[in-house]
């Protein structure tokens, strides 16, 4: 997936002019001299359902011909603080049906999703205003709270249904800089708790910076 | 400073025995006041695992009366040292920059902690809408992503660092909006608002040169403006739903007036830029996939 650079501006500015972004936006910029910018992957892994889950079930949807509903498969979509949900793979459950690795959308049953880690949002090339290596970003640390994943079952032509929010504890990933490049990830970190409790899956961030 | 360092291993015995026990380096510091540089009492100093979960963090030390700490050192670089103090924005810093940046013996300055309140409402009808809400502070040794989630618009963030700070707001079927602002210290902002604008979708149907539905391929939204602004030519992927066994396509979360093209497979499809309002579907009829 490509994305559109759009300055990311941590200007001083005492007034606040709010400025549209396009949908699937995240911090992103152009590289400046002088400056590192940063790529950073949001990922999943651990995937298990418990369910119950009723999200495709048989005769609880509107119509879609000529694009029928695949009862009870489903894929699911994330949206996060990171990016919008779309329909490619960004929760991989483990049967593959129309191109996607989907869930059984309509069952009271255990599902685990052996795909393995994957990303599920992707930012690329947020400006920091130091060089990567020395007093800049070697050692710097990133502190991500709040962190979510808000999964849903997406449908075509009717409105996705909502299967599972889990929300995460803040965590630190502190980047190491050798010349002019820097790395760093978290561990894989569990939810704190999922609203309903119908799974559970561990994310992580890596960050690159160049 | 020895003094200060005497004191503090008289005051806190847990230290002291830590100390006797050293599997690694003492590290001795201050913490004071960014504002006035007076020293902070009762700073709570915690050390977070790198990588790991906060929940995983242990208490290693408090501040004295005189701002004076002292803590075995964590033998990874990379993992975080904590201060926390009510009213206060906390102060992270990573071991391997403690020592490189700050000194031997480290000034840790807190700063006064900002606030953020805000409700996201509806630009039309001005209702309240759920939203997600995420603002990124920094100062030079921590760079914070502060996300938070509403139901209802209204949102409140606490403990944030001063200085400057961008606010990401985003509502599903809604154009996501962002600003930069500066926040001072101890400084309690009311953004009063934003307001979101309902996304544009546009349908329609695809073929090839000799009409045949085109059913594979992927469907893009180049926003002008955007290029213009980076100079580039990538493109945004969007709202892309695989297209019907007739071409049919529909994209959704299209932002509002702004002019885009559509493409498939990177070419160009659509003649002219289209612009839709805020909750317009707009029908672009077949389009030809060179």
């Amino acid at each position: 997936m490509r994305f559109t650079r759009v300055l990311f501006l941590l200007a001083v500015s005492s007034a606040i002019g709010w400025v549209w972004l396009a949908p699937t936006q995240v911090e992103s910029s152009e590289p400046i001299p002088g400056t590192c910018t940063l790529d950073r992957s949001w990922r999943n892994d651990n995937r298990v359902v418990f369910g119950p889950v009723y999200a495709e079930c048989p005769g609880d949807y509107a119509s879609c011909f000529p694009i029928e509903h695949t009862v009870p498969w489903g894929n699911w979509g994330v949206d996060s603080n990171a990016g919008n949900k779309n329909d490619s793979n960004q929760f991989w459950g483990y049967e593959y049906i129309d191109g996607n690795y989907q869930w059984d959308s309509c069952t009271s049953s255990y599902q685990a999703s052996n795909r393995g880690a994957q990303q599920y949002a992707f930012s690329r090339g947020m400006v920091a205003d130091v060089p990567c290596e020395n007093a800049g970003l070697n050692g710097v640390t990133f502190t991500y709270t709040g962190q979510y994943m808000d999964i849903d079952e997406l449908d075509f032509c009717d409105e996705d249904e909502h299967v599972a929010t889990a929300y995460y504890p803040g965590f630190n990933v502190v980047l190491g800089c050798s010349g002019a490049t820097c790395y760093g990830e978290s561990g894989w970190i569990s939810p704190s708790s999922v609203s309903p409790n119908v799974l559970t899956a561990n994310i992580k961030v890596m960050m690159w910076a160049f | 400073m020895l003094i200060s360092i005497g004191a503090l291993l008289v005051m806190s015995s847990a230290v002291y025995v830590a100390l006797a026990s050293a599997q690694g380096e003492a590290i001795y510091g201050r913490v004071v006041s960014d504002l006035t540089g007076e020293p902070i009492s009762d700073v709570e100093f915690r050390i977070h695992r790198a990588g790991s979960d906060e929940r995983q963090s242990v208490v290693a030390a408090r501040s004295v009366a005189d701002g004076s700490f002292g803590l075995i050192r964590s033998q990874n670089d990379n993992d975080v040292l904590v201060a926390l103090k009510p009213s206060y924005a906390p102060f992270r810093i990573s071991f391997g920059r403690l020592e490189h940046v700050l000194g031997g013996v480290p000034v840790i300055r807190m700063a006064r902690a900002a606030s953020l309140r805000g409700h996201v409402t509806d630009c039309t009808t001005g209702e309240g809408l759920a939203a997600a809400v995420r603002m990124t502070s920094r100062n030079e040794h921590n760079i914070v992503s502060h996300g938070l989630r509403t139901d209802t618009g209204a949102f409140e963030a606490l403990n944030l660092l001063p200085g400057a700070t961008s606010v990401v707001v985003r509502s599903g079927g809604y154009g996501p909006v962002s600003a930069s602002l500066q926040l001072t210290q101890g400084e309690h902002r009311d953004l009063q608002g934003p307001c979101l604008e309902r996304e544009g979708r546009i349908v329609g149907t695809l073929v090839d040169g000799s009409g045949r539905a085109i059913i594979r391929g992927r469907l893009s939204i180049e926003y002008q403006e955007r290029l213009i602004e980076v100079g580039t030519l990538e493109e945004l992927i969007t709202g892309l739903r695989s297209s019907g066994q007739n071409g049919d396509f529909s994209i959704g979360g299209i932002v509002p007036r702004v002019p885009f093209i559509v493409r498939v497979n990177g070419l160009r499809v659509s003649a002219l830029p289209l612009v839709l309002n805020a909750g317009d579907v707009l029908d672009v009829g077949s389009l030809t996939v060179p």
